[in-house]
C-alpha cells in the first residue's frame, strides 16, 4: 500500500514566475513530515494546492489515491488546512465557531455536539469556551484554529507555520498536541521556521528553496548523508569536574585529535578528531585512563538548523 | 429529567441542522453584534419621533404624510443598511480568510451565497416587521389604505432581496481591502441603494396620493393579468437567480468552471422572455381575431416589451462585464474535462459554457443571434409602432455593438495594463466615453427630434438611421468580430494539438505496457 500523501512532481507558475518546480515528496499515516524552508521558498504555495485551494500549473497530487486536482472534493473531507494567516471573525465565541465548522462539514445532531465538546476538552478550552474568539491570545487562537481543523477528524492536517508569535509554553503544548495526534493515527504536514522544534517532532523532512526541493527524506537519514558529504571534521565537546592545566598538551598529544580548542580554561574544550567515528571512544578511554574526570563526552551533531544552513543558500525568489 | 424550556430547546436545536450553517453562524453574529442593534433600534426611534409628532397633532391629512415618512424609512433600511451588512460580512470573511476556511468545507460555493442571503433576509424581515406597527398606525390615521400599506410591504422585501444580492455580490468582488469603500460608494451612491431608495420612496409618495389603488383597480380588470403576472414572477426570481450565480462564480474554487451557471442563468432568460412572447402574441392574435395587427392598439404591450428588451439587455450587459474577469486558461480539471468531451454537439456545448472570455462573448453573441432568430420567426416586428421600421434584427444590433466594444477593450492590452485593478468600472468609464459620448453627439444632431433613451430599442432604430452612428457600430462590430475570429481559431488549433499530444501519450503507455 502506497503512502497517504504523494505530491508528484507539482509545479505552479503565476505569469511567467515559477513559485514551485517539480515538487515531490510522500509520508504516510501516524508521522509528522516537516517542511521547512526560507521566506519565498514555495512551502505555503505547496501546502495550499494540498489543501485544493490553489491549482498546480502541471503535476498531481494525491491524498490517500483521491487527486487534489480531478477529485477535490473527496480530498476536503479528508484533510484538515490550518493557514499561516486568519483572522478571529466578530462576535462569536469559542463555542460557536467550531459548531459552525461542524455543520460546515455537515455534522448533525450529537454526532456534531459530540465533536464539538470532543475538540474543546482535546483542546482543554472547556473553561473559555463561550468567550469571544476576538479576545483569545495568540496561543490560543492557534489552538482555536488547530481544533477547527480537527473538528471532522481528518486522516491529514496540514499546518503552515502553527507556532509562528507563540510564545515557549504554548509552542510546547502545541508540540505535545500535534504528537499525540500522530501517536492516534494522523498524518501531519507542518511547515515551520523554527527548526529545533521541528527536528524533536518531525519524522522526516523536505528542505525547499527557491521552489524546489534540495533534499528529502527521513530527518536521520539526511543528517548522515549530509555528514557524509560534509568534509568538515567531527567536533566532540569535553567538559572536566575540575580544571586541569596539564590537560591541554595531553589532549594535544593524543594522535586522532587535530585541534583543540579551550572553552573554559583548563576543564571545557572543543576537539576536532581527524579518523572515522570508531576511533572516538577510544580517546575517552586514553582520558579515563590517564586519571582525568570526565564529566561530559559528546559527539556534536548536526541538527535540523546545521542542515538547514548547510543546504540552502539563503536564496530568495 | 429535562426541563419544558430545555426540551423546546433541543426542539429548536434539532430544527437548526436544517437551516444553512451560514444563516446560523450570521444570524448570531448580527444578534451579537452592535450594526445589527443599532440600525434596528435606530428604524425604530426614527419611526417614533414623527410618530409622537403626529400623535400629538392629531389630522385626519396626516395619515399619507406619516405613511410617506414611515416608507423613507423602510426602504432606506432595505436598500441601504442590510445590503451594506451583507457586503460588510462577506468582506471580512474574505479578509480574515474565514471564507477561504469554509471553502474547503463540505459547503459549495452555493450554499455560501445562499446563507448569507438567508441571513441578511432574516435581517431584513425584522427590520420590515419593527417599521409595520408604525405603518399600520398610519392606516388608523386614515388617509392611507391598506391595499397600499401591504403593496409597499411587499415591495420592499422585493427590493431588499434584490438589493441583498446585489451587496453579496460586491462583497464577492472585493478582494482588497482598499477597493472596499469604492464599491461600496458605488453600490450606494451609482448602483442599487440609490436606485433602491429612490424607487421606493417614488412608489411611496405615488401610494400616498392614492396612485397605487388606482393602478390596481386597472391591473385586475386586464384580461392579461395571469400572463403579466407570471412573466413578472418569473422575470424577478431569474433576475435574483442570475445575480445568485454571478456572486456564487466570483466565490468558487479554482478548481471548479465559474461561468456555466450564469450563462445558464441567462439562457433561462432567453427562454422566458420569448416564451412569453409567443404566449402573448398567441393570446393576442385569438382576441383580435386573426387580424395581427389588430392587438397593436394595445400600446402598454408594445410599451412593456421595450421594457422587457431592456431588461434583457441588463443581463446581458451584466454577465459581459462579468466575462472580463475571466481567463481563458482553465483549471486542469476543466481542461481535462474539456478534452475528454467526445462528439462535434458536445465539444460546441462545452465551448459555449466553458471558462473564459472567448467562450463567453460566443456564447453571448450566439444567444443574440438564436433569439433573433426565434423573434423573427414569431413575427413581432408587426406592433404598429414598430411595423413600420426594419427588421427586429436591427433592434439587437445595439446590444450586439455594447458586448462587441466591451470585448475589444477587453483585447487592447494597454487598457488591461492600464485598468487591472478596477477593470470593470473601468470598462463602464470607457463605455460612457467611447459609447455615450458619440450617442450624446448624435443626440444633439438629432434629425428625428425624438427624445433620446439608450435602452429603448426604437431610439436606436432612429439613431441607426444615421449614417455616421452606422459606420461606427459596423467597425467596431467588425474588429470584434474579426479579433474573436482569430481568438477562436487559435483555441481550435491549441486544442487540437492538445489531443494529438494526449492520443499520442496514450498510444505509448498502451505500447509500453502491452
Amino acid at each position: 500500500m502506497g503512502d497517504l500523501i504523494v505530491v508528484d512532481n507539482l509545479t505552479r507558475m503565476f505569469g511567467s514566475f515559477t513559485a514551485i518546480k517539480d515538487v515531490s515528496f510522500s509520508f504516510d499515516s501516524g508521522s509528522i513530515f516537516g517542511f521547512i524552508g526560507p521566506n519565498g521558498a514555495g512551502k505555503t504555495t505547496t501546502m495550499r494546492i494540498l489543501s485544493t485551494l490553489d491549482i498546480a500549473t502541471t503535476g498531481d497530487a494525491f491524498i490517500n489515491g483521491y487527486s487534489v486536482i480531478d477529485e477535490p472534493d473527496k480530498v476536503r473531507s479528508m484533510i484538515g488546512f490550518m493557514p499561516d494567516y486568519y483572522g478571529a471573525p466578530k462576535n462569536m465565541t469559542i463555542k460557536d465557531y467550531l459548531d459552525f465548522f461542524a455543520r460546515a462539514y455537515l455534522l448533525k445532531g450529537e454526532k456534531r455536539r459530540k465533536s464539538v465538546e470532543y475538540v474543546i476538552d482535546f483542546m482543554d478550552m472547556k473553561k473559555i469556551q463561550d468567550k469571544h474568539v476576538v479576545t483569545l491570545s495568540k496561543g490560543m487562537k492557534q489552538r482555536l484554529c488547530l481544533g477547527r481543523a480537527l473538528i471532522h477528524d481528518p486522516k491529514i492536517l496540514i499546518l503552515d507555520e502553527p507556532a509562528a508569535g507563540l510564545d515557549p509554553r504554548a509552542r510546547i503544548e502545541l508540540r505535545e498536541l500535534l504528537k499525540i495526534l500522530a501517536e492516534r493515527g494522523k498524518a501531519i504536514l507542518i511547515s515551520s521556521h523554527i527548526l529545533t522544534e521541528l527536528s524533536e517532532l518531525c519524522d522526516s523532512c523536505a528542505i525547499i528553496e527557491q521552489g524546489k526541493i534540495l533534499s528529502h527524506g527521513n530527518v536521520n537519514e539526511i543528517q548522515e548523508s549530509l555528514q557524509l558529504n560534509n568534509k568538515s571534521l567531527p567536533v566532540i565537546s569535553l567538559s572536566l569536574l575540575e580544571p586541569n592545566e596539564d590537560i591541554l598538551i595531553h589532549l594535544n598529544e593524543i594522535p586522532f585529535v587535530e585541534q583543540v580548542e579551550e572553552i573554559t580554561k583548563g576543564k571545557k574544550f572543543k576537539l576536532k578528531v581527524n579518523g572515522n567515528k570508531n576511533q572516538i571512544p577510544q580517546i575517552l578511554k586514553n582520558l579515563i585512563d590517564s586519571g582525568y574526570l570526565v564529566m561530559e563526552f559528546k559527539l556534536e551533531g548536526q541538527n535540523l538548523e546545521d542542515l538547514f544552513l548547510n543546504i540552502t543558500k539563503g536564496e530568495v525568489q | 429529567m429535562k426541563t419544558k424550556i430545555e426540551r423546546l430547546d433541543s426542539i429548536a436545536e434539532e430544527i437548526t441542522d436544517y437551516l444553512s450553517p451560514l444563516t446560523i453562524k450570521e444570524v448570531r453574529q448580527s444578534m451579537k453584534g452592535k450594526l445589527f442593534l443599532s440600525s434596528f433600534l435606530l428604524g425604530i426611534v426614527a419611526c417614533l419621533i414623527p410618530s409622537i409628532y403626529f400623535a400629538s397633532t392629531n389630522n385626519q391629512v396626516q395619515g399619507k404624510d406619516a405613511f410617506f415618512i414611515f416608507s423613507v424609512i423602510l426602504f432606506s433600511g432595505v436598500g441601504v443598511v442590510f445590503p451594506f451588512m451583507a457586503f460588510a460580512s462577506l468582506h471580512e470573511d474574505r479578509l480574515n480568510s474565514t471564507y477561504e476556511l469554509m471553502g474547503i468545507t463540505k459547503l459549495n460555493s452555493h450554499q455560501l451565497v445562499w446563507g448569507k442571503w438567508q441571513s441578511s433576509m432574516v435581517q431584513v424581515s425584522l427590520f420590515i416587521s419593527s417599521v409595520m406597527p408604525f405603518l399600520t398606525y398610519s392606516y388608523f390615521m386614515k388617509g392611507i389604505s391598506f391595499i397600499s400599506i401591504l403593496a409597499i410591504v411587499i415591495i420592499a422585501f422585493v427590493f431588499a432581496q434584490a438589493a441583498n444580492l446585489f451587496g453579496i455580490l460586491a462583497g464577492s468582488l472585493s478582494h482588497l481591502k482598499k477597493n472596499r469603500m469604492i464599491l461600496y460608494l458605488l453600490f450606494v451612491f451609482v448602483g442599487v441603494g440609490f436606485l433602491c431608495v429612490a424607487g421606493g420612496i417614488g412608489l411611496a409618495h405615488e401610494a400616498s396620493r392614492g396612485s397605487i389603488n388606482q393602478f390596481l383597480d386597472h391591473f385586475w380588470k386586464l384580461k392579461e393579468i395571469f400572463w403579466i403576472t407570471l412573466f413578472i414572477v418569473s422575470m424577478t426570481i431569474a433576475f435574483e437567480w442570475f445575480l445568485f450565480e454571478l456572486a456564487a462564480g466570483q466565490l468558487a474554487p479554482v478548481t471548479s468552471n465559474r461561468s456555466s451557471r450564469c450563462r445558464y442563468a441567462l439562457t433561462l432568460v432567453y427562454i422566458l422572455f420569448i416564451a412569453f412572447a409567443w404566449v402573448m402574441l398567441d393570446y393576442l392574435t385569438a382576441r383580435a381575431l386573426g387580424r395581427s395587427y389588430g392587438y397593436s392598439s394595445s400600446l402598454w404591450l408594445a410599451r412593456s416589451f421595450s421594457a422587457m428588451f431592456a431588461f434583457v439587455f441588463v443581463f446581458v450587459f451584466t454577465l459581459s462585464l462579468f466575462i472580463l474577469g475571466e481567463t481563458d486558461e482553465l483549471s486542469p480539471l476543466q481542461h481535462k474535462k474539456y478534452l475528454n468531451s467526445s462528439g462535434f454537439l458536445s465539444r460546441i456545448w462545452k465551448t459555449l459554457y466553458m471558462s473564459g472570455r472567448s467562450s463567453g462573448y460566443l456564447f453571448l453573441l450566439s444567444m443574440l443571434v438564436l433569439f433573433q432568430f426565434l423573434f423573427l420567426i414569431t413575427d413581432l416586428n408587426i406592433f404598429d409602432q414598430w411595423a413600420k421600421r426594419e427588421s427586429i434584427l436591427f433592434y439587437f444590433f445595439n446590444a450586439v455593438f455594447f458586448i462587441s466594444f466591451i470585448y475589444l477593450i477587453n483585447n487592447l492590452s494597454i487598457v488591461k495594463k492600464l485598468t487591472a485593478p478596477f477593470r470593470r468600472i473601468a470598462t463602464i468609464v470607457i463605455l460612457v466615453l467611447f459609447v455615450a459620448g458619440p450617442l450624446m453627439f448624435f443626440w444633439f444632431d438629432n434629425p428625428t427630434g425624438k427624445s433620446f433613451n439608450v435602452f429603448n430599442p426604437i431610439c436606436f432604430t432612429e439613431y441607426g438611421r444615421d449614417k455616421k452612428l452606422r459606420h461606427y457600430y459596423s467597425l467596431v462590430n467588425a474588429i470584434a468580430a474579426v479579433l474573436l475570429c482569430i481568438r477562436c481559431i487559435f483555441h481550435i488549433i491549441r486544442a487540437k494539438r492538445e489531443i494529438q499530444t494526449i492520443r499520442k501519450f496514450d498510444a505509448g503507455e498502451r505500447g509500453a505496457s502491452q
